[in-house]
């Protein structure tokens, strides 16, 4: 047992699409130690999703590919594993949320037997006699009355179905949880309700919590390290104080995400989005890929906002560090931080 | 869900009402004189009034439909006018053929075009999906009659596996139509199955069966056909409807005495009580076959149950609650 949990080392990944690759994900690094929970925090589209899939081999089977990089859970390499140690992982040691609770469910089982199948995949302890006690058990951990599972997922709110999922992803105490926007496609009270809950089975449970999300309030009430992404990279790397800290040095998307949050201490008429787009995944520019949208874009450094097709080699963005703290820009040298 | 069998059973009455109503109508509207038709024209105008005033053909229009629902009523659909022997005969003769050649020919398709439908889909693009959806263009572009013959000609008269027509050589003769007609109705239902198939397994849900770890058979078996068979449980239904009424060509090219040929040649011969009788027995098996394609949907989608059961789900919680105090 190692005591890195999961490791990704330059992951990339690319999606066929009609107008040639879509670069996804660009080589990103990161590791999440037993037990610490980690947001990855970007606009829809950077890449999040897709690095969440991969972990589990779960990128749909013909048209995403993984191009470079690798995945190391406790140690083992997840693509070369075979099918069958996969399963084994998938449910048991590494658990997914995903985000849209009323399309994730099979909408014609009941909540006891879905629960009921990653339990029976997975726990040795159990058998069909007594795996019913036991799905009451994880439904009142969630807060859903035990008596309640032999109902299917259109009899529950969309609180409730999220709450079912989780109950799915924690049912053989993952030790890794992956959570894929999992508050996003709920109402703000219910978003409060299930992230509370969540914090309580981390907890309770001490799995590690890889929680993908592009709200910054969400990560600042739930993880230890924040990695934010943009097309594909992650452009800054930190401890939770690293990320948050107004005084300490930011890479200009992570200043520019934070300008796009209401602040009531703030004298200011109205948010400050950041213009532009994310740049086209078939068409990244040779440069930094912020350049395009960056108020100190500086041709001459960050370079050419062109494709890469038609400016030639990409410019090779160096990366700042100080501790756990990384921004990947070139107006930081290590010393900045 | 019971008192909606018993609705939907009930609705039928007026639905049948409908149906014969119409057809007697369309068979009334012919000038056809029965009684001249039967006799020829070297019979003499008593005979052939005594004939008509015997059938009823004397009496108004809505009353002679009135006569004939009472009878229909009471189980008694009359004497044919060609055979001059109950109806009833000659229906209880044909009918089990028809659902024999029916349901063995759906039988078969179902097995041959499901998994082929359900393979083709999780293999998709493979050279096998190619295959065999090819193969199912094919077999629905050429009409079922060709490949009837086709087939009459190859294991009828060069290999003498099968006899080609009729059906008295016992299970022997049901071969050659129920395989003609399953191969041929199983191309449809290939790609239902696959289309069907392959639209649920894009879905989140199936995502998430395959993050706890299922084996693949498992999701596609399990969740992802499952979920596909509310359409393929819809076409079924039809199929069925309209193959008991409409196998007449079948009929025709194995000289299978069933329904379909039973209507043609009623039709033909003018003998309105075989017609009427025949039309309504198809109606209500069509009926029926309907009501169980509901019933299934009610099986198959908890969704679809609640929306019978609704009204009885409302006091259930409370019977629970006092209960359990």
């Amino acid at each position: 047992m190692s005591e890195k949990l999961l490791e990704i080392n330059g992951l990339r990944i690319e999606y066929t699409s009609e107008n040639g690759p879509a670069k996804a994900v660009n080589g990103i690094t990161f590791s999440l130690d037993r037990g610490q929970s980690m947001g990855l925090v970007g606009e829809t589209g950077a890449g999040k999703t897709t690095t969440a899939l991969s972990i589990l081999r779960l990128l749909p089977k013909y048209t995403a590919k993984v191009t470079g990089g690798e995945i190391r859970f406790d140690g083992r390499d997840v693509m070369s594993v075979s099918e069958a140690e996969m399963r084994a992982i998938r449910g048991g040691r590494a658990a997914m949320i995903f985000q849209d609770p009323m399309t994730s469910l099979d909408p014609v089982i009941t909540v006891r037997d879905q629960i009921a199948e990653v339990l029976l995949l997975h726990r040795e302890d159990l058998d069909r006699a007594n795996v019913d006690a036991e799905v009451g058990r994880i439904l009142e951990m969630v807060g859903i009355p035990a008596a309640r599972m032999h109902e299917y997922p259109h009899q529950f709110s969309g609180g409730m179905k999220q709450r079912v999922m989780i109950a799915i992803a924690i049912a053989c105490n993952p030790e890794l949880l992956i959570a894929d926007e999992p508050t996003t496609a709920l109402d703000v009270t219910i978003q409060a309700q299930v992230l509370s809950m969540m914090r309580r089975l981390k907890r309770e449970l001490h799995s590690a919590l890889l929680l993908i999300t592009h709200d910054l309030g969400v990560v600042a009430s739930i993880c230890d390290i924040i990695g934010i992404m943009y097309a594909g990279e992650i452009v800054e790397f930190g401890t939770l104080e690293d990320i948050f800290d107004p005084e300490k040095k930011h890479h200009p998307y992570t200043v520019g995400l934070f300008g796009s949050i209401p602040n009531l201490t703030m004298d200011a008429e109205r948010l400050s989005p950041i213009p532009g787009l994310m740049p086209d995944p078939t068409d990244l520019p040779a440069g930094c890929s912020f350049g395009p949208r960056c108020p100190h874009y500086d041709p001459a450094r960050c370079g050419s906002t062109d494709p890469v097709g038609s400016a030639g080699t990409p410019t090779e963005i160096p990366i700042a560090r100080k501790g756990q703290h990384q921004i990947r820009c070139v107006l930081y040298a290590d010393a900045d931080l | 869900m019971f008192k909606y069998i018993i609705k939907r059973i009930l609705i039928m009455i007026p639905m049948l009402l409908v149906v014969t109503f119409i057809v007697f109508s369309l068979i009334s509207m012919s000038d056809v004189d029965p009684g001249r038709s039967k006799l020829g024209p070297e019979a003499s105008q008593e005979l052939v009034d005594e004939l008509n005033h015997k059938y009823g053909m004397d009496q108004p229009f809505l009353i002679r439909y009135f006569k004939w629902v009472w009878g229909a009523i009471r189980l008694d659909f009359g004497d044919s006018w060609y055979y001059d022997h109950p109806v009833s005969v000659d229906i209880a003769a044909r009918f089990p053929n028809t659902i024999k050649l029916t349901l063995l020919s759906i039988g078969i398709a179902l097995i041959i075009g499901i998994p082929l439908g359900v393979l083709a889909a999780v293999k998709q693009y493979s050279w096998a999906d190619r295959v065999f959806t090819t193969l199912s263009m094919l077999m629905a572009a050429i009409p079922t009659f060709c490949i009837a013959t086709i087939g009459v000609l190859i294991f009828c008269w060069k290999l003498h596996w099968v006899p080609a027509t009729g059906v008295v050589n016992g299970w022997k003769s049901w071969i050659l139509p129920s395989l003609t007609l399953g191969i041929s109705y199983s191309a449809s239902f290939l790609r239902f199955t696959r289309s069907s198939v392959l639209d649920t397994i894009r879905q989140d849900y199936i995502r998430t069966v395959r993050s706890k770890g299922v084996r693949e058979r498992t999701v596609i078996w399990g969740h992802s056909f499952r979920n596909s068979l509310l359409p393929l449980i819809t076409i079924t239904g039809m199929m069925l409807g309209g193959l008991l009424g409409g196998a007449v060509i079948m009929e025709s090219v194995f000289v299978i005495p069933g329904l379909g040929t039973l209507v043609m040649n009623s039709i033909n011969q003018y003998d309105m009580p075989m017609t009427m009788a025949a039309i309504t027995m198809l109606a209500a098996m069509y009926m029926l076959i309907m009501l169980v394609v509901d019933i299934l949907y009610a099986v198959v989608d908890p969704r679809i149950r609640a929306r019978y059961t609704s009204f009885k789900k409302k006091k259930a919680p409370a019977k629970a609650e006092g209960g359990a105090a």
